[in-house]
């Protein structure tokens, strides 16, 4: 993913005062046998300083890919970026452009300025070392402290994350912790360095509802108090009015609306939006009835994408159109963006 | 839930797993994964079943069917005692009652196309042959959403919901009477979700099935469910129609349970569980669920609550009779 491999690098990427993170029209492609994979085609998204943005669609919508090239952690992988801009602003205040960051420089950022939270917690601790050496590691690379000050870190940090008896969990190894509990040891080593962003992707799927509010109540409480700003990635739209500010909607490997989390879960502008909102349960005990209304069809193969709307083959309000012209991301107001041809008219 | 006889009545149900040690080294305690459990459901009823992870529903779910021995309590379905049947009379009750898992996977044979699926136990169940069997199969097919050129296809070739349904043909296939669904839809979409909670939920009525459907999801188990039963420990804590329990509950792991639901209610408004479900070696004395109760007093630690009626059909296990959740 060096410069070179990247073919928008003439548009150097801007950044308004505030904003901590600004992607625009990002492409990510891997490079299979099987064929390109356009996991990511079209997203645009922007953060500004202590917000959140929940990053929202179906599996295999471009989410994690999404956050995995803004951490710029393809390069083992066939994924290449092919276009578009990320631009971040450190810590220092100074804009980066993060797809054209020497590795090196790139890797002093990971962690320190932004952290990112697996959807597989698992995946990424390490099965060999304990939690507390883990979280240790980190905080003696990025901060350069002693054995002795990183332990103490480390221990307050487990206890910052509501972990009880920190003493002797510090000293446990990732299996012998429970799924929650593994999940407040990923929060801590992303806290570690007190990063302006943390990507957190899926950080609540794998868990009961109970715990999920431990988890939930948790990470907005070490945002205010650290002023970072978050990206919530999730599948649940019920989540997403109780997490974040704003939500990016995505659809087939873009962004279809993002805008204020009131303005879209209240008001959508994208037929996508509203047809994920119908399918959320809800009784209705007058009606005695679910009024659970499925979305027809399959999200479409990121290796062969639909000519013209991607969602134009489930989309009840279709027209001829929509199956040949490829609709832009264009501004409803201000704050709110769709990608839908007919958005002016409907009324959803 | 008509006034007959329950299709599905089980009492004292109890499932303890051996741990360990055994032969030389000192016996560990066991798992005690479900706890004396009563339970009914009518014909054409569906029960949902809730808790948290290692609460005991799937566990409870495999005693009903018989699909574990239980360490105690008997299950009886259509009025004959599981327990009394011997293993080939046990096989051929089993067309009465069916299971569907979150991992439609764990219930279809790669190697077997789906035609082959079905006809598996239309033949064996219900003794149909040849262009009959055939019949059925395509029937079954189109009664899930799915078209007869879709059989020649092997499982891996169907997307998540596809597959589902497929299981879901495959448990109707031999015409069952009762089905118990352990999470059916809890690795899908939300768009899928929707789909294969309406077929369950069309198929279940227009059959007239009665259903366990268990789920961690409340939101999915408050639509398809006529009433509620709230697990915690492997011991019930309160079972109430659906209504009753997710507009009034009287137990404060419910009344947990729901405000946990995302969007239930504003986070700061909300009652959040400490700690997580203890371990079902060392349950706590008294009222299991006491360790985590922002309600629990001295006497919790001292007593086990029975579980009483507070309304009709409505039971709950707390001695706690003053709280306003
Ligand atoms: N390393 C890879 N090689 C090839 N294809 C990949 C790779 N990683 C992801 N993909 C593909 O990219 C697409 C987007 O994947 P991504 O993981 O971003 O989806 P997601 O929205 O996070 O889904 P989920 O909700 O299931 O996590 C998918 O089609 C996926 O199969
Ligand atoms: N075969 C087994 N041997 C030992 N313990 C078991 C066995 N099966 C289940 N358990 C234990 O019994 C308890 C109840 O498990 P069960 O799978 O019934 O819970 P559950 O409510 O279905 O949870 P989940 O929501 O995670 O599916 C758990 O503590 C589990 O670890
Ligand atoms: S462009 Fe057409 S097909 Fe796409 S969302 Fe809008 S109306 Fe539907
Ligand atoms: S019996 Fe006590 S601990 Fe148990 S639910 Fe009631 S108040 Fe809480
Ligand atoms: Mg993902
Ligand atoms: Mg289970």
């Amino acid at each position: 993913m060096a410069r070179s491999e990247t073919l928008l690098a003439e548009r150097p990427p801007a950044l308004e005062p505030g904003r901590v993170l600004a992607v625009r029209d990002l492409q990510t492609f891997f490079f299979t046998e099987a064929g390109v994979v356009k996991a990511v085609n079209g997203v645009t998204l922007g953060l500004a300083e202590g917000e959140t943005l929940a990053i929202v669609g179906e599996s295999g919508s471009g989410k994690s890919v999404t956050g995995l090239t803004v951490m710029r952690l393809l390069a083992r992988t066939s994924g290449r970026v092919v276009g578009g801009s990320v631009a971040f602003r450190s810590r220092d205040g100074e804009t980066l452009d993060l797809l054209a960051l020497p590795e090196a420089q790139m890797q002093r950022l990971r962690g320190r300025d932004i952290a990112m939270i697996f959807q597989d917690p698992m995946s990424s601790l390490n099965p060999m070392f304990t939690v507390g050496e883990q979280i240790a590691e980190s905080i003696r690379i990025h901060k350069g402290r002693d054995r002795r000050a990183a332990r103490q870190e480390a221990l307050s940090l487990l206890r910052e994350v509501g972990i009880s008896d920190p003493e002797a969990r510090i000293r446990a190894y990732p299996h012998q912790l429970s799924g929650g509990m593994r999940q407040r040891v990923m929060i801590a080593l992303a806290l570690a360095c007190g990063p302006r962003l943390l990507i957190a992707d899926e950080p609540t799927t794998a868990l009961d509802v109970t715990i999920q509010a431990q988890i939930i109540a948790l990470l907005k409480d070490v945002q205010q108090r650290h002023r970072m700003a978050m990206i919530f990635i999730t599948h649940d739209l019920k989540l997403v009015g109780e997490v974040a500010d704003r939500v990016a909607v995505m659809y087939a490997s873009q962004v279809v609306e993002e805008g204020p989390v009131a303005d879209v879960l209240a008001a959508p502008r994208h037929p996508y939006t509203r047809a994920l909102l119908d399918c959320i349960p809800r009784r209705d005990y007058d009606a005695d009835h679910t009024g659970l209304k499925p979305i027809p069809g399959l999200l479409p193969s990121p290796l062969d994408p639909p000519e013209g709307c991607r969602f134009h083959a489930r989309c009840t309000f279709a027209e001829p159109r929509c199956a040949a012209v490829e609709p832009a991301l264009e501004a409803v107001d201000a704050a709110h963006d769709v990608r839908c041809l007919r958005w002016r008219e409907l009324s959803l | 839930m008509s006034a007959a006889a329950p299709l599905v009545e089980a009492r004292g149900l109890t499932k303890h797993f051996p741990t360990g040690g055994g032969f030389l080294s000192r016996a560990k305690p066991p798992v005690r994964a479900v706890e004396g459990v009563d339970l009914t459901v009518g014909a054409g009823e569906v029960l949902g079943v809730v808790g948290e992870s290692g609460s005991g529903k799937s566990t409870l779910g495999r005693l009903v069917l018989r699909l574990l021995e239980a360490s105690g309590g008997e299950v009886s379905v259509d009025g004959t005692d599981l327990a009394t049947l011997s293993a080939g009379e046990l096989r051929a009750f089993r067309r009465h009652m069916q299971m569907i898992f979150q991992d439609p996977f764990a219930s279809l044979n790669a190697r077997m196309t789906v035609r082959e699926a079905l006809l598996e136990p239309i033949t064996l169940h219900r003794g149909a042959k040849g262009r009959e069997a055939e019949a059925m199969a395509v029937e079954l097919m189109r009664s899930v959403g799915l078209t007869a050129e879709q059989m020649k296809r092997y499982p891996r070739a169907f997307s998540g919901g596809q597959r589902q349904r497929v299981a879901i043909a495959r448990a109707l296939a031999s015409a069952p009477r009762f089905i118990v669904a352990d999470e059916p839809v809890s690795a899908l979409d939300v768009s899928v979700q929707a789909e294969v909670v309406n077929l369950l939920q069309s198929l279940q009525r227009d059959l007239g099935l009665s259903l366990m459907f268990i789920s961690h999801d409340l939101s999915v188990v408050e639509i398809i469910s006529d009433r509620v039963m709230v697990l915690y420990l492997g011991r019930v804590m309160e079972i109430a129609p659906t209504e009753a329990l997710y507009r009034a509950p009287a137990h404060p792991y419910t009344a947990a349970l729901l405000q946990a639901i995302p969007g239930a209610r504003s986070p700061g408004d909300r009652m959040i569980l400490k700690g997580e479900i203890p371990s079902p070696t060392a349950p706590p004395s008294g009222c299991v669920f006491r360790t985590r109760c922002p309600f629990a007093i001295d006497d919790c630690a001292s007593t086990v609550p029975t579980l009483d009626e507070i309304a009709p059909g409505h039971q709950k296990a707390c001695i706690r009779d003053d709280l306003s959740l």
